[in-house]
């Protein structure tokens, strides 16, 4: 499947997903979020490819992924103390790292910059609970699809392909209610479902392995 | 690979390079026992340098990746004479060591 039409597919599902929230949405309050995520993935590649001998691809500082999420809650009213709230929306980011590579027990290379860019949707879950004027305390669990671009520079020349994988969160959010702004911080585990996944970067294949789980943080604003 | 990621500003270099010779160095064939430890278990590479008393020293490409505390021997083609081999190791992260030295005379 090509690029646009992945991202067509994309674009489909959320509006599907999203719009039962909307829905939801006109009969409760509801609150937008806008929020610096940082979803800090421990993905791997390491494979072997047969390129003059056989090649060992595998990558390193690639731990870090800084990106922005924007969700939709719904569900309960102003006043009530406890209540089970939806939310759904994207989030997208990048995370660059080097690749390494090496000719087993011969010699190894300078490493390749490449980057991974992840858009994805996510739907989820949260239990609200009220704690004194200011707070809200709300655990909750999501289900997310994450499209993934890697792209490897070669010299001068860039060698990308696609995945997608399928994952779930499961985590707290505190907000502090400060009138019209609200602030909100969030820390969590995200887990990746289809832990091993191709991709298809030009003719070459790259495994990749996401870890069981791994550590979720955000810090945003509710509008 | 699993569990919590690794930031780059936890990771810690490779320890110094342990050089020693692995039998008598013979006329471009000198075999070099070398082990490295990495404080978080990383796979490391090595890096030599050989230079003669007089002449053009010999850099060699960076070796493949072993194991963190494994012991490897390396063959050198060093002609005869009296040579300083210099190694440093780099981990998958590509944080560097600080080098360590050998004197090689070969026959």
């Amino acid at each position: 499947m090509s690029s646009p039409r992945l991202r067509n597919a994309l674009w489909g599902l959320v509006l599907i997903l999203t719009l039962p929230l909307a829905a939801e949405g006109a009969q409760k309050p509801s609150r937008s979020v806008l929020a610096l995520d940082v979803f800090n993935t421990d993905l791997d590649f390491d494979t072997t490819l047969d390129i003059a001998g056989p090649t060992r691809f595998f990558s390193s500082r690639h731990n870090l992924y800084a990106g922005g999420r924007m969700m939709v809650h719904s569900g309960g009213q102003p006043d009530d103390t406890i209540f089970l709230g939806s939310f759904g929306g994207f989030f997208w980011g990048k995370t660059r790292f080097m690749m390494n590579w090496e000719e087993p027990g011969i010699m190894s290379f300078d490493p390749l910059d490449t980057s991974l860019g992840t858009l994805g949707f996510v739907v989820g879950k949260d239990l609200n609970l009220r704690v004194g004027n200011f707070l809200t305390v709300a655990p909750y669990v999501s289900a997310k699809a994450l499209w993934m671009h890697l792209n490897i520079e070669i010299g001068d020349e860039d060698f990308s392909g696609n995945a997608f994988k399928l994952g779930f969160d499961v985590g707290a959010k505190i907000t502090a209610r400060l009138g019209s702004l609200n602030l909100a911080a969030g820390a969590g585990l995200t887990h990746i479902l289809n832990d091993e996944i191709e991709f298809e970067v030009d003719d070459l294949t790259f495994d990749s392995k996401t870890s069981g789980s791994a550590p979720q943080y955000f810090l945003g604003v509710e509008l | 690979m699993s569990g919590c990621a690794k930031l780059p500003l936890d990771n810690g270099a490779p320890a110094v390079p342990e050089l020693s010779l692995s039998g008598p160095p013979q006329a471009n064939n000198v075999a070099v026992e070398v082990m490295v430890d990495d404080p978080d278990g990383d796979r490391v590479s090595l890096k030599f340098l050989a230079t003669p008393a007089s002449g053009v020293a010999q850099d060699f490409a960076w070796t493949s990746f072993l194991d963190s505390g494994e012991t490897e021997v390396f063959y050198l083609g060093l002609s005869s004479g009296t040579w300083t081999l210099t190694a440093r190791a780099k981990d998958e992260w590509e944080e560097e060591s600080k080098t360590r030295t050998l004197e090689i005379v070969v026959p």
